[in-house]
């Protein structure tokens, strides 16, 4: 049986990839933005 | 394969890191004081901690590892697919707020279900609650002894039982202020690392050059009309959104969290889980442009970032690895060991408990927990590890009694009960007549059908002052 092939271009498959990554990068320092923010708010716990 | 880490540096590692959680563990501990403390880390979260405990406890072992494998398998759409797991988070959001408005002093899903539906749907509920929380148990015990010996070479009875004494350590000396503080460092340490493997691949091979080799060696892989990953992409959303609506592991963080506090979280948490799949499954893309030779798609990952960083590579994954699984069975344990204490040792066992006995027994359940688990997982027999892909048609049942049961005042408790029975028996019988891919949709259908039906023939009418009222 033939089956449809619709391969991803490269240009959208890098700005997935870049997207993706860009995020994942900056989440850590999210996280350390909230983390100092609740603690100088004492609102930790 | 070879292991990516000899068994020496890895048994350092794991004895480092077990004794640091086990330690921080008790630090936090000592700030508990009464019941909400230990079980509910005194009701006032904030949101920084309240996010990453949301978010470390949906990435396991499997986003690590499973994520590349699927992409290795499936291609683009297995890691799409596959991050979709964060519209689970996303959706849960509004249920956070309403959960811990209408019930501002409870302390699990079972509560709610009881006060709401009475004690049949309460009972059928704790069932698939306990089906499910065995089962991912299980399988997060074995995966932690399985990925210990094959990315290290120590013994899997040895690895998996280091692994479970600290989860069960810390755990049982903070209660859930030790698992949420944990997740957070937990969560750095997971996604900074697979992000760092994610750059040095494309500083290594490069985005166009990757695209180019998997087309010319795997072009199935960057198909975005292949049938079987387009399936599975439905199958692991609606899965997904039944394990996080059902499990106390996410009520019980309802519960915890601050006021206005949960809804936030756990948009957050979702929004910022949902590139993680894509980030490690693209790490896999790049074994056809290393030219590895794959022996099992499930070691993609490690062997990408084995080849890429050589020693260290090793020891960024066996670290991201075991961070993963703790994050995950640490909130496991102790959500399940409070679903033991609450509903079955204070609802059906001592009801007049107080609050003291119900801190000290829960500190035995979660000891008797980790020891359960750990004689489960002992001999490794794999087909137990699988049982929790049956439970996608258990947890898909429990979706439209939870969603109808916080939101509409005419939701039947009759109807609830039928809805989770009829659900995860047609699922069930989907599973084995028809595929696994099935099995979340049907359930899930067929407990909307039911429910939906009975509450029109029954017309009642519940009062949520009552939640709000009664004793939990």
């Amino acid at each position: 049986m033939d089956t449809a092939i619709v391969l991803i271009s490269p240009g959208a498959f890098s700005t997935l990839i870049l997207l993706a990554l860009t995020a994942a990068t900056l989440i850590p320092l999210v996280m350390l933005g909230l983390l100092i923010r609740d603690k100088r708010n004492n609102r930790l716990w | 394969m070879n292991p990516v880490l000899s068994p020496s540096l890895a048994f350092v590692i794991l004895i480092i890191f077990g004794l640091i959680w086990v330690g921080f563990g008790y630090w936090l501990g000592r700030r508990n004081k009464s019941l909400s403390d230990y079980m509910l880390a005194g009701r006032n979260v904030g949101l920084a901690l309240a996010t990453a405990t949301a978010m470390a406890t949906w990435v396991t072992s499997n986003t690590t590892m499973t994520a590349p494998q699927l992409t290795y398998q499936l291609g683009v759409w297995g890691m799409v697919g596959y991050s979709l797991g964060a519209v689970g988070l996303i959706l849960f959001s509004p249920l956070a707020t309403r959960i811990k408005s209408l019930l501002p002093q409870g302390y699990t899903s079972g509560d709610f279900i009881r006060l709401r539906y009475g004690k049949l749907a309460w009972r059928i509920f704790l069932v698939i609650s306990f089906c499910y929380a065995f089962g991912w148990l299980v399988s997060l015990g074995m995966a932690g002894g399985i990925l210990v010996n094959a990315l290290s070479g120590i013994d899997y009875r040895i690895g998996m039982s280091v692994i479970l004494i600290v989860c069960v350590g810390y755990t049982l000396l903070g209660g859930l202020r030790a698992v949420i503080a944990t997740d957070f460092i937990q969560t750095l340490i997971i996604v900074a690392g697979v992000a760092a493997v994610a750059w040095l691949v494309i500083d290594n091979v490069g985005i166009e050059s990757l695209h180019s080799s998997v087309i010319e060696r795997r072009p199935m892989l960057l198909n975005l009309l292949f049938p079987a990953s387009i399936m599975f992409l439905f199958n692991n959303l609606l899965f997904g959104v039944g394990e996080i609506f059902h499990s106390n592991v996410w009520w019980s963080r309802a519960f915890a969290f601050g006021e206005g506090i949960g809804g936030k979280a756990y948009l957050i948490a979702g929004f910022m889980w949902l590139p993680i799949p894509i980030v490690a499954g693209f790490i896999a893309l790049a074994a056809p442009a290393l030219g590895l030779t794959v022996p099992a798609a499930d070691m993609v990952g490690p062997l990408v970032a084995g080849e890429i960083m050589g020693a260290t590579g090793g020891i960024l994954v066996f670290v991201v690895i075991f961070s993963a699984l703790a994050s995950s069975l640490d909130s496991l344990l102790a959500a399940t060991a409070d679903l033991l204490t609450q509903d079955i040792y204070r609802g059906h066992i001592n009801p007049s408990a107080t609050d003291a006995q119900c801190q000290i027994a829960g500190k035995w359940v979660i000891l008797g927990l980790g020891a359960f688990t750990w004689l489960l997982c002992f001999p490794r027999i794999t087909t137990l590890a699988s049982l929790l892909y049956f439970t996608g048609a258990f947890v898909a049942s429990a979706i439209w009694p939870i969603v109808f049961g916080l939101y509409f005042r005419r939701t039947s408790a009759l109807g609830a009960s039928l809805g989770m029975i009829a659900g995860s028996c047609l699922g069930l019988l989907a599973y084995f007549t028809i595929g696994f891919y099935v099995a979340a949709l049907v359930s899930c259908a067929v407990s909307l059908l039911t429910i939906v039906t009975v509450s029109a023939l029954r017309n009642e009418d519940f009062d949520f002052q009552l939640l709000e009222n009664s004793r939990h």
